[in-house]
């Protein structure tokens, strides 16, 4: 198997805030492949944005700082790239969509001004090449008339036509990896179906990988090959989809595919008890273990657990599956 | 076009507002306690001198008749006849005014030519050397008092180092550019006369910095402020990660938001300035209009004081509609 597009090991960033330094991710690891749509699911505020954003190193420093780990992209540790470098991989070999495409375009330029101006900034072309390449774009995302959605200022367009407009400016220099941070989570579900089909198709055809954050467990059904699952700043499962469904291992994953509503028949939501722990003072050991139905004394307070893998394409990290086991 | 009919619109709405004014300012000006005629002639003069200067004046006639009077006379472009030296206002207002805008314009200028960028840089470099330094020299700014900046700055630079004149518009012994436009600077320049030029400039420096600096501190603070609240928009996110130079992010995406409060600081600035200029007109010796209101008004000088309060007004409402115009270009979700 080829080496995987992209390759988070060990990632640490933390917040300075006015309660303390806050471990936002720590030593988290996931990897995409080359074509592959990765889920990455957990709740708010469980570091999955952070880490996308740490990809393109875009989190603001200060009051955030990458503390420890890879990004290997392509071979080379992001972490490591002079600035000048990688503000040329930005929007070029790596894209981002945001969650809010109401405050994600610029409201006092038009569209085609800020499309212009991305495919200006990576390589030299003309302004009418530029205009072609992103009438071509915002065909691309279908989106009807695309020369007077050039014209327009974002207010001017609906929710959905703005993500559109962000997904085509995101794609416009043809990168290898798009971050979605939950980019259908504002929108409504009809829409939401729309762009899901749109990234569906675009990544199939450009043969795009994408790393898809979202806390939608169904979102992640209908569209993700291999999902990752954060909570409290560690990746604590990764698997295939069909797996993640199936047979979640991690007494958290569980929780999650047990909480969407309507799989289960009793009439009752299922929700996870407690709630996240605290960035600043995370709880020694496992994490998971103040609100996880498995723990038990010793290993789960003292020891963090490693991630051990159960099935081929199918890791955890849980002392239910470490090798020692749990006495 | 729609911007056009807008300004259309504004330029009649303000002919109700102006002729508000000219009835407030001709009503309160006369209903202070007080006789011009007696003024003019001396506490010692018999009551039939005083008698006689009323009626030259058309001061016996009762006050809407002189307010009517006042007004046909002003549409035809004439404010009547100063009662303190008998020179019509009109020529008053173009000898005293020019100076004064002058001084405004040089000061709006230096505040926004030194605010904006020390602004920004201080909203970039956050809580960094940078920033810390323009929040002292903003602090001192706006406290401290324009007579006491005026008169150390004079100390420093006319007396002690002697670098820059102490007083007027000009040097005694030279004679203003041919006026076009009564600003020297300009005239100056149409002139091609450089030396004169300098001279100008070398006058102007420091009343000017004296009456902008606390505009300055001001325009520098809501510029730092509402860049870090740009800088924090989700779209400072987006250009960043379409791979924008930092300086394109802050130059450009950032700062045309960020215009739009700092207009309108500038604007209410100016009209500040331009009524704010009586102080440091008299510390600097500076030909502008402070000095001449300030005697018409002791003098009860009617005429003199509703020509200058009218072209005041007529200056703010030019000011608030260009600031208005001014955000429909900024800002393409005004629209009028």
């Amino acid at each position: 198997m080829n080496a995987p597009l992209l390759d988070i090991r060990d990632l640490s960033v933390s917040f300075d805030t006015y309660q303390g330094r806050a471990r936002v991710l720590e030593k988290a690891s996931l990897t995409v492949n080359q074509g592959e749509i990765m889920g990455l699911v957990g709740e708010s505020g469980c570091g999955k944005s952070v880490l996308s954003r740490s990809v393109l190193r875009i989190i603001p420093t200060p009051p955030g700082s990458i503390d420890g780990g890879q990004i290997l992209f392509e071979g080379r540790d992001l972490l490591r790239l002079p600035q000048g470098e990688m503000r040329r991989l930005r929007g070029e070999r790596i894209s981002m969509i945001f969650q809010e495409p109401m405050n994600s375009l610029n409201p006092v330029f038009t569209v085609g001004n800020q499309m212009r101006e991305v495919v200006r900034a990576h390589r030299s072309a003309s302004r009418a090449e530029a205009t072609d390449a992103c009438l071509e774009m915002l065909d691309a995302v279908r989106l009807p008339e695309p020369r007077s959605v050039l014209r327009a200022f974002p207010h001017e367009l609906s929710g959905g036509m703005r993500q559109r407009v962000m997904i085509a400016m995101a794609l416009i220099c043809n990168p290898a990896l798009l971050l979605a941070d939950e980019p259908t989570t504002a929108l409504d579900v009809t829409v939401q179906g729309q762009i899901l089909a749109i990234l569906a198709e675009l990544a199939g055809r450009q043969g795009l990988s994408i790393l898809f954050v979202t806390h939608d467990m169904g979102v992640v059904a209908q569209l993700c090959h291999r999902v990752a699952v954060m909570y409290a700043g560690q990746v604590v499962e990764i698997a295939d989809v069909g797996s993640i469904f199936a047979r979640p291992a991690h007494p958290y994953t569980q929780g999650l595919i047990a909480s969407i509503p309507g799989r289960v028949s009793s009439g009752e939501l299922y929700a996870i008890p407690g709630s996240v722990p605290s960035p600043i003072e995370p709880p020694p050991g496992c994490r998971f273990r103040p609100r996880c139905p498995h723990a038990k004394g010793g290993g789960c307070s003292d020891v963090a657990p490693e991630m051990v893998r159960v099935a081929p394409d199918h890791s955890v990290a849980c002392h239910l599956f470490t090798s020692g086991g749990l006495p | 076009m729609r911007i056009l009919a807008y300004i259309i619109k504004r330029v009649l709405a303000a002919i109700p507002v102006l002729i508000g004014v000219s009835i407030l300012t001709f009503l309160i000006s006369h209903a202070i306690p007080g006789d011009p005629a007696r003024i003019i002639v001396g506490p010692k003069a018999s009551k039939e001198a005083v008698e006689a200067i009323r009626k030259e004046h058309g001061l016996d006639r009762p006050l809407p008749v002189q307010y009517v009077r006042y007004m046909t006379g002003l549409l035809q472009g004439d404010l009547g006849q100063s009662i303190r030296n008998h020179r019509p206002v009109t020529k008053d207002l173009a000898d005293f005014f020019p100076a004064t805008l002058e001084l405004t314009l040089a000061s709006l200028v230096l505040c926004l030519a030194v605010g904006i960028p020390l602004g920004i840089l201080a909203a970039v470099r956050r809580n960094r050397l940078a920033d810390h330094v323009a929040r002292v020299f903003s602090v001192i700014g706006v406290s401290t008092p324009v007579f006491w900046l005026g008169l150390m700055l004079l100390l420093l630079f006319y007396r002690n180092l002697g670098w820059l004149p102490g007083s007027g518009r000009l040097d005694i012994t030279s004679s203003p550019p041919a006026a076009v436009t009564g600003l020297y600077v300009i005239d100056a320049v149409l002139a091609r006369d450089w030396a004169l030029l300098k001279e100008v400039l070398s006058h102007l420096i420091l009343p000017a910095f004296c009456l902008s600096y606390v505009y300055l501190a001001v325009i520098t603070r809501i510029v730092r402020s509402s860049m870090i609240a740009v800088l924090g928009q989700d779209y400072i996110t987006t250009a960043r990660a379409n791979g924008l130079s930092a300086a394109r992010v802050v130059f450009k995406h950032a700062f045309k938001n960020s215009l739009i409060p700092t207009v309108t600081i500038a604007g209410l600035s100016l009209g500040e300035l331009l009524g704010g200029a009586i102080l440091t007109e008299t510390i600097f010796a500076w030909p502008g209009m402070g000095k001449y209101v300030v005697d018409s008004i002791n003098s009860l000088d009617f005429p003199a004081i509703m020509g200058f309060t009218l072209l005041a007004s007529t200056a703010y409402v030019v000011i608030n509609l260009g600031v208005d115009v001014l955000y429909a270009f900024l800002n393409p979700r005004i629209r009028y």
